[in-house]
Order: structure tokens, then sequence, then C-alpha cells
């Protein structure tokens, strides 16, 4: 059954041996020795400030929406950062190794990557940023506002959020070990067939992204479910379907989509891997395999994948621009609609991704209308946006930046998706870097929005806001960045210049390919201001504390009328939904500030560290399959399906939490905003805790 | 805005009286029957595969669909798949009546029954594999082998969690969350029966249509 | 959350469960598979009347299978269920038959002409 593969193997290690670490790799050694020394850093200290039980019982093994969001996030945003270190050498080598006299150095005959080292860049880079970065912030966005905006106390299955980021983690940790244990993906991050077959890439790279986005898919599409069955069953009374939130529509909608598509993904990456480990003849060249099968199962997925996750970003510019221009969102019908209009027209659209394929011209004249269907409803989005501002008072807060020039981009990508859906056009351009350009310009009307969400919403969750001044350092550098880089790239795209380039044969573009690197040296000015703005943010948060609940004066959803930072409850008392933009109508009307008048007992679930351990065991069994440790894999396997059967034995009961403690904690919260050091009480959790232990001059919470 | 202005502020709710605990059996299930049509459209793309594959150019000069289908063989396969999810079905009638013996005597049919459907596969498969026709022998036998033994992975996981199910129910009773998982179990059970007739109809039936 | 004080067997989803419709849908689905079986092994008519028989009986066996075994009908417990349902079947069938649909005009376009009618490919 097995398949025959080059090479030795033990029992014991399968194809591990010493030889695959690549030790004699400057790039890798020095990158191996930066991960050693932040790695020793941050656990050293964790172990100074004795943090590992704080660690353990408020993060790791929690079920909190809120942490598990935040967990997300920042899992996404250290991916993000590797996922940029990628481009940034990507950016370099191309400009490097131009024309037949450009030197080479570390071993490559031009640049400083030979071309394996250069593919395996680019093919991370990919997976990194669709895969491990972008859906890890959204997803955390969605687990963390979600449940605020619809007045839920937490996700309908804590557990299995718990669950999904750790497999999510899990694949994360495949990627990352992959830099410095033998080698990863060398072909794309759509793994481009054959390529991937065993007989042309017999190393262990593709069987690392194999496992690594296999993992991340089921933690998705997981996730997925999570959030459909908590729109569709947790919402507080009184918020019908046309009172929720939009972003909500945006999440649900988005759910359907990686719900149904994520399987066929899963399905897509299991063929090949049996193709790799079993001998079985789906997508090889020979033996009756078809490779272009492949390529349509993997963008039934890809397209859909792309929508989810645009479709949260959109919500997210449609929470972010009706409050800074003051006036509720325009059109929230054909908002909510054009969001599932948009998933659904996802699903019959993926063929634009292969044109040249060959099929007949009924088939791509039908799929080139279906995507250029897709422009109806995101026009009616845009429309809505330009008229939300329109007549608004348009304040130009950092979130607003953000989502302002996501707006922009939006208009260049979307234009730039018309003229490819056209197979006409899609020929002539196509497997070149236009198509490059005009992904990533995509991809940044997410990036530009994920950025404005995290700082629209970080007060929400920490009580402070990040420093403007230097956020908008980062907002117009990152801006800046963006229009050359790309702008660059469009130019060479039209030039003609195919994408994945190791090596440049024509002098003529190194004009643009050197302005491409000016951009990529904003984004690290950029890179740099955002890590800033963070650190200095965290640094002074007493400056940065928000008073009351809305931390922007003019916000309208739900998640506004819980207390800034929200207690691991998030509601004192379930809200009561009234009208559409409830926390706004309250405000206006003067009922922002009005309490419940007496508290109920909170029913909350307990933590568990099953999600964690199961999130190991993957791991193992990722590895063990890497590996090909058969036995390690068979053992990661039977624990994992024991520790479900254990964890169904094992019914958590949940804690109650009395009404007359909940009162007592919110009387303190009041504390804590006017600046007061919180009570032992308030920190029983979620985001006060990490406010409270951080400030050097408070005591120590746990023993308060 | 004018919505906004409809709603009489001074004399609105603003808070619940209690929390709206949502019905946590509906809950559940339904989250376990999103997880089932996502597993559908895995099985959608298996067979999209299948489709794909069924043609003599991959059949690689080995067997094709004629030559490998015995749609008898599968009929009895069908019938003891049916009988087994049915015998789950009644054993959830007995459920209703709190009539404990009864569930765990469906229990106990129902595997013994899929545990024959498996045998009987296994089998089958087997034969293939004897007479030469195993996965690596052509494109056409790996989409055929993958998309039945796909479904015979489901069942084999059924089997094992009804046997947990049966350790719960004679352990911990008729509690919620014993119940739910109950119900979950009728989902996947009746589930593996619409994929099965896919696969009764769509492989083994029209792979028997173009024997001439 | 567990804890329901209301008895878990009078939810509405374990009352729903009725032998009756259970073994119609038995004896339904199983003549439903002999029948098509029959008429294949038969040969009686031409394969694309065959094919079609094949598919009405698919069809009929989602429909009862779906209604009376996984009561997929629009009551207030089952309606989600019907209506998440109902929403995946066009996926289903998009995905598989534009691929079917892509893949037939490919081969017609790709392959050895005269392959193209060989066995297996009509649907």
């Amino acid at each position: 059954m097995l398949v025959h593969y080059p090479g030795p193997w033990t029992p014991l290690l399968g194809r591990l041996a010493l030889r695959q670490i690549p030790y004699q790799n400057p790039i890798l050694v020095w990158t191996f020795v930066l991960v050693v020394l932040a790695g020793a850093l941050v656990v050293g200290a964790i172990t100074y400030t004795r943090s590992w039980t704080y660690l353990w019982r408020e993060w790791l093994t929690s079920v909190d929406h809120k942490k598990i969001g935040v967990m997300y996030c920042l899992l996404g945003l250290v991916m993000f950062f590797r996922g940029f270190i990628d481009g940034v050498m990507m950016r370099t080598q191309q400009v490097m190794a131009v024309g037949p006299h450009s030197p080479g150095y570390l071993g490559a005959l031009h640049g400083y990557l030979p071309p394996y080292h250069f593919g395996q860049i680019y093919s991370a880079h990919g997976t990194i940023m669709i895969l491990f970065a972008i859906t890890p912030i959204l997803v955390g966005l969605m687990n963390i506002i979600v449940p605020l905006q619809i007045g839920a106390r937490d996700m309908a299955y804590p557990y299995l959020n718990a669950l999904s980021f750790w497999l999510t983690a899990a694949a994360t940790g495949l990627v990352m070990i992959s830099l410095f244990v033998g080698d990863f993906s060398h072909a794309g991050w759509v793994g481009l067939i054959p390529l991937t077959e065993l007989a042309y890439s017999p190393g262990v790279g593709v069987d690392y992204w194999i496992w690594a986005v296999q993992i991340g898919s089921v933690g998705t599409t997981l996730a997925s479910i999570n959030i459909i069955a908590t729109i569709i069953k947790m919402r507080a009374p009184g918020m019908s379907w046309t009172k929720m939130p939009i972003f909500c529509w945006t999440a649900l909608s988005t759910s359907v989509v990686g719900l149904s598509s994520f399987p066929v993904f899963t399905a897509a990456v299991a063929l090949l891997s049996l193709d790799r480990y079993a001998g079985t003849h789906f997508f090889t060249a020979g033996l009756g395999g078809n490779l272009m099968l492949y390529t349509d199962l993997f963008w039934i997925w890809g397209h859909p994948e792309v929508y989810y996750v645009v479709l949260p970003a959109f919500g997210i510019l449609s929470e972010i621009i009706p409050t800074f221009s003051e006036k509720p969102l325009f059109g929230y019908m054909t908002m909510a609609a054009a969001s599932i209009a948009i998933g659904g027209v996802s699903w019959s659209v993926w063929l634009h991704h292969f044109f040249t394929m060959g099929a007949g011209p009924g088939v791509n004249a039908f799929f080139s209308i279906a995507s250029m269907l897709v422009g109806i409803p995101t026009g009616v989005k845009v429309f809505n946006w330009a008229f939300t501002l329109y007549r608004g008072r348009v304040r130009f807060d950092l979130p607003m930046l953000w989502a302002l020039a996501a707006l922009v981009l939006l208009l260049t990508g979307g234009l730039t998706g018309m003229m490819l859906a056209m197979p006409a056009i899609n020929y002539t351009v196509h497997n070149s870097v236009f198509v490059v350009a005009h992904f990533h310009n995509m991809l940044n009307v997410v990036g530009f929005a994920c950025l404005g969400a995290i700082n629209f919403w970080f007060p929400k969750v920490f009580g402070f806001k990040l420093d403007e001044r230097i956020g908008k350092r980062a907002f117009w550098y990152f801006s800046a960045g963006t229009a050359v880089l790309f702008g660059c790239m469009y130019a060479l795209g039209f030039m003609g210049m195919p994408r994945r380039l190791d090596y440049i044969p024509f002098p003529s573009w190194r004009p643009l390919l050197i302005g491409e690197e000016i951009g990529i040296v904003l984004f690290l000015i950029s890179s740099y201001y955002l890590v800033k703005q963070l650190y200095v943010s965290i640094r002074n948060r007493a400056q940065y504390r928000v008073s009351g609940s809305d931390a922007w004066g003019t916000a309208r959803s739900l998640e506004w009328l819980a207390h800034c930072p929200v207690p691991f409850y998030n509601f004192a008392v379930q809200p009561h939904i009234n009208v559409r933009d409830e926390w706004a109508w309250r405000r206006q009307n003067g009922l922002g500030q009005t309490a419940p008048e007496h508290y109920e007992d909170i029913h909350l679930p307990n933590n568990t560290p099953i999600p964690l351990f199961i999130g190991v065991l993957t791991f193992a069994l990722g590895f063990g399959l890497v590996w090909r440790m058969y036995w390690l894999a068979l053992a990661s396997l039977i624990a994992i399906i024991a520790a479900i059967i254990a964890r169904a034995f094992d019914d958590d009961p949940g804690q109650t939490i009395p009404g007359e403690r909940i009162r007592r904690i919110e009387a303190g919260l009041a504390g804590v905003l006017e600046g007061r050091v919180a009570t032992g009480d308030v920190v029983v959790g979620g985001a006060v805790a990490f406010e409270t232990r951080a400030t050097k001059a408070a005591p120590r919470a746990r023993d308060a | 805005m004018s919505k906004m202005n409809d709603m009489d502020p001074a004399g609105a709710v603003l808070w619940a009286p209690h929390d709206a605990e949502p019905d946590m059996i509906a809950t559940r299930t339904l989250g376990f029957w999103l997880y089932l049509l996502s597993d559908a459209m895995i099985v959608a793309s298996l067979f999209a595969s299948y489709l794909v594959l069924n043609h003599r150019m991959n059949a690689a000069a080995g067997p094709t669909a004629g030559a490998v289908m015995h749609p008898l063989t599968a009929l009895w396969e069908t019938i003891l798949l049916l009988s087994a999810i049915l015998a789950y079905g009644l054993s959830l009638v007995a459920l209703k009546r709190k009539d404990r013996r009864g569930v765990l005597a469906g229990f106990g049919v129902a595997c013994m029954l899929g545990l024959g459907f498996l045998v009987m596969e296994g089998h089958e498969f087997a034969d293939l594999a004897l007479r030469g026709a195993v996965p690596e022998r052509s494109g056409y036998l790996s989409a055929l082998y993958t998309l039945v033994l796909y479904h015979a992975v489901h069942i084999v996981f059924a089997l094992l969690w009804t046997a947990v199910m049966a350790v719960q129910v004679a352990r911990q009773g008729f509690t919620p969350n014993v119940v739910y998982r109950l119900l979950n179990l009728k989902l996947f059970w009746f589930f593996q029966g619409f994929i099965w007739i896919y696969v009764f109809c769509f492989v083994d039936l029209t792979g028997a249509l173009h024997v001439h | 959350m567990s804890t329901e004080c209301q008895d878990p067997l009078q939810h509405p989803q374990v009352q729903m469960a009725h032998g009756g419709q259970y073994i119609a849908a038995y004896v339904f689905s199983l003549i439903l598979s002999a029948l098509p079986l029959f008429l294949v092994q038969e040969h009686g008519y031409s394969d694309t009347h065959l094919l079609f028989v094949v598919i009405a009986a698919a069809a009929a066996m989602t429909i009862i299978q779906g209604y009376f075994w996984l009561r997929l009908d629009v009551s207030r417990t089952q309606a989600w269920f019907t209506a998440s349902f109902i929403l995946f079947i066009p996926l289903v069938v998009l995905t598989i038959g534009l691929t079917a649909w892509m893949f037939a005009t490919l081969y017609t376009r790709t392959m050895i002409p005269t392959l193209m009618h060989a066995p297996g490919f009509t649907h």
C-alpha cells in the first residue's frame, strides 16, 4: 500500500536524519539563532514574572471567545510578520538577480537565493499570508466581535472554538518547524501540479505543505460551523435578522463560504497525499491521472477562499465608516443582500483561475460572465459606503484612514479583477505578475481592513487605544509602500514579466524592480512603526485609557454597549434589542448609561486543557506523517480519538457566577475606568487581567 | 434614522429579564448537521473526481467500471447498511419510550449489521485487489477505491461511536449530554444512508450500464 | 450548559422519532434500489433512459430519506436543518456539474477524438 520513495528510512525516525537539518545554510542558521534568542527571551520573561500559571489558566486552557480571538490575532500577526519577511527576501532577490552579469552570493548563481530556496520562499509566503496570517486574524476578529454584536455570552461551542484555534496553531507550528527541520514546499501556495507529485518533489517539503494546510483547513471549517451556529442560535432577545449588525451578516456569509469550500480543499489535498503516500494516480502524469483535476478541486476552494477573507473585511469597513461618518450605514438591506450574493456567486467562478486550461468556449464564457457578476454586489457595497460618507461628519481617526484607503484599493483591485475575468485579456496576462499585483491589491484591502479593525476594536478588548500619531505614520508608509510596490508590479505585468522568477533576464525591467524594492522598504519602515505603536501604547496604556463603553464616541453597534475592556461575561445582563443600531439609539436617547436594575446568575463553561492537548497531538500527527514516522502518526491518531472519547465521558458542568458577584464586578469596573486599582474580584479573567497584571504599581491581583 | 425614531425610548425594554438560554440539544445537533453538510462537500469532490476519472483514458488499459462492478453484491450491501440504519432509528424510537434496553438492543443490531456491511464490502474489494485491480493500477481505480472506502471509514466511525454511546447509555442513562449525542449519531447514521445511495446509484448502477 | 431542568427526552427532536415512518423510508429505499438494478440488469432500455431512471431513483430516495428519516421539513425544530440542506444542494450540483462540464469540453478539445466515444464518458 505505502509507496516507495527514494532515500533512506528507519522505523524510529522515518526519513528524518541529521543531514535534513539545513545547518550549512547561513540564512537559516541566523534565523534559527534569532528565533532561539527571541524564544529564550519570551520564556525567560514569562518565568521571571512567574506568569506560567497565569498563562496556563487564563489563556492556554481558556474557552473564552475573546481570549481565543486575541490568541488567533496574535498568531496571525506573528505569521504576518514571517510572511512579510519572505516577501522582503523575494523582492531583494529579484532586484539583485537582473541580467546575466548580476553577481551571485551564498551559493546562488544570481542574487543570494538558489532557485530551490527561492521556490520555498514564495510558496511559504503565499501559504502563510493567506492561510496562517489573514485567515487567523479574521477568524480572531469574528470570534471577538460576533458574540458581542449579537449580545451573547460566548460562542455556541466554546470548547470547539478552543479546538479550532489549537488546530490552527498546530498547523502553523508545522510551517514554522519546516524552516529548521527539512524544507518547505517549492511548488507555490497553490501546490502546482504535477510538481507536487512524489516523482518531481521527492523531499518532505510538499509533505509539510500538505499537512500544514490540511490541519489548518480543518480548524477553519470547525470555526465556520461555530460562527454560523452562534449567529443562528445565540442572538439576544429582540435581535431579529434585520437588526443584526452588518459585520455579523458578513461573518455569516463568509462562514457559509468557509464551511462549504474548505472541505473541497481538504479533499483535493487528501487526494494529493494519497498520490504521495499510497501511490494512487489521481493527479499523476501517467497511468490515468488527470492533473487538471487537482487544479479544478483546488480552485473550487481557492476562489471562495478569497471571498472568505474579503467578506469580513467588507464587514469591518461597514462598521468603521458609519462610526466615523457619524451617520447610519446607507442601504443596510442591500448591504446584507450583497454580502450573501457575493458568497453565492463565489461558487461559480473558479475556472477563471485556469482559463488557459483549454475548456470549451461555452465554459469559459459562463465562468467569465459569472466572475463579472461579482462586480454587481461589490459595486453596491462601494456605493453604499460612498453614500454613507456623503453629507456625513467625516472624521479621519486612524481606523477610518485604514478603511478609506481600503476603499481606494478595492476600486483598483476590483477593476483589474474585471479585466482578469475576460478570457481574452486573461490569456495574455496569465501567469504574469499582473495577476500577482491584482490579488495583492485585493488582499491589501483585507490587510488594511484588518489593521483598521485592530485599531478600531483594540480599546473594546483591552480598554485603551493604540497610539494615533505613530499609527498614522505606519499607515502612510504602508499606503505608500502599497502604491509604489504594486504600481510597479502592475506595470511589469503589462510588460510581460512572468511570476515566480528567481532570475530576471531583461535588464530593462530593472528600474521597475528597484521601484518594487523601494516599496518593500516603505513597508519595512511601516512595520517598524506598527511594532512601535503596539509597544508604546502598551507601555503608556494609562494615558490611552478610554472612558465609558464607547471608545470613539460615535460608535453604533451593540458591542459598544459592553464595558471597555469587556469583562469575561460580556454583558452583566443580556441586553434586549430594540432597533438596528442599538448602541447609537441608546446613546442618542440618553440611555447609554442606564444600567440594569438587578443582576442574575451567569452560567459559563469551565476552562479545559483538552483542546491544547489535541492541538499538540495533531502537530505530532502531522510531523509523523511528514517524516513518515508511522508509529508516531498512528500513536497520535489513537491518542486524539482517545482524548475525544475521554472528553465525552467528562461532561463539563460549567460554572455559575452569582448575580451578587456580577454586581460587585460591575461596580469595580467603574473604578478601573476612573483609574483606580482593580480589586481582586475584577481580575477573574478577560482582558482586565491583562491590564492590571501589567501595571507595576498594582498589587498582585490574585493575592488581593 | 426614521427607523430609530419609530421606537419610543421611554417605554423600551433595555435588558432581558433572564439570560436567553439557547436550547442546548437543538444547538448541538444543528452544529453537527453543519459538519455533516461540510462532509457532504468532501463526498461531492470525491464524486466529481470519480466522474472525471471514470473514462477509458483514465483506466490506463486497466479494468473499467463495467469490469469491476457487481451491482447485485452492491444491492446486498445496500440491504445490510439500510437495515443497520433502520435499527439505529428504531433504537431512537425506544429512546422516546425511555426504554434503555430497547435502545441498547437497537445499537447491538445496528452494529452487527454495520459490521456485516463492512465485511461484505471488504470481501468485495479484497477480491478486486487479488485480481490485480488495486488503487495503484490506474486513476480510475484510485477514484473508485477512495470514494467507496471513504464511506466505509465513516461506517467504522459510526460503529465506534455507537459502541461508545452504548457504554454511556448504560452508565449514565439519558442525561441531556447523552441524548444530544444520540441525536447527533442518528444524523450521522442516516447521513451514511444518503451517501450510500449515491454510491450505489452512480458508481455501481451506472458502472453496470456501460458493460454493453 | 448542561443544567437543563426539564427532561431531555421531552425534546421535540427526540419526540419526532417515528417507527412507522422509519420503516416506510426503509422499504421505499429498498424498492427504489432494487427496481433500477433490475432494469439495469435486464437492459431492456437504452443506456440514456436507464441513466435517467437511476437519477430519478436517487432523487426519490433523497427526498424519501430526507423527509422520513432526517425529518427535513419546515417545522420550527427542523427549519434550519432543512434550510441548510437546501442551501448545500446547489453547491454540490455546481461542484460536480460544472466540473463534469468543463472536463467534458476539455477532453473533446485536447484528447484523441476516437476515444471520446468510448464507454464511460456519456455521464
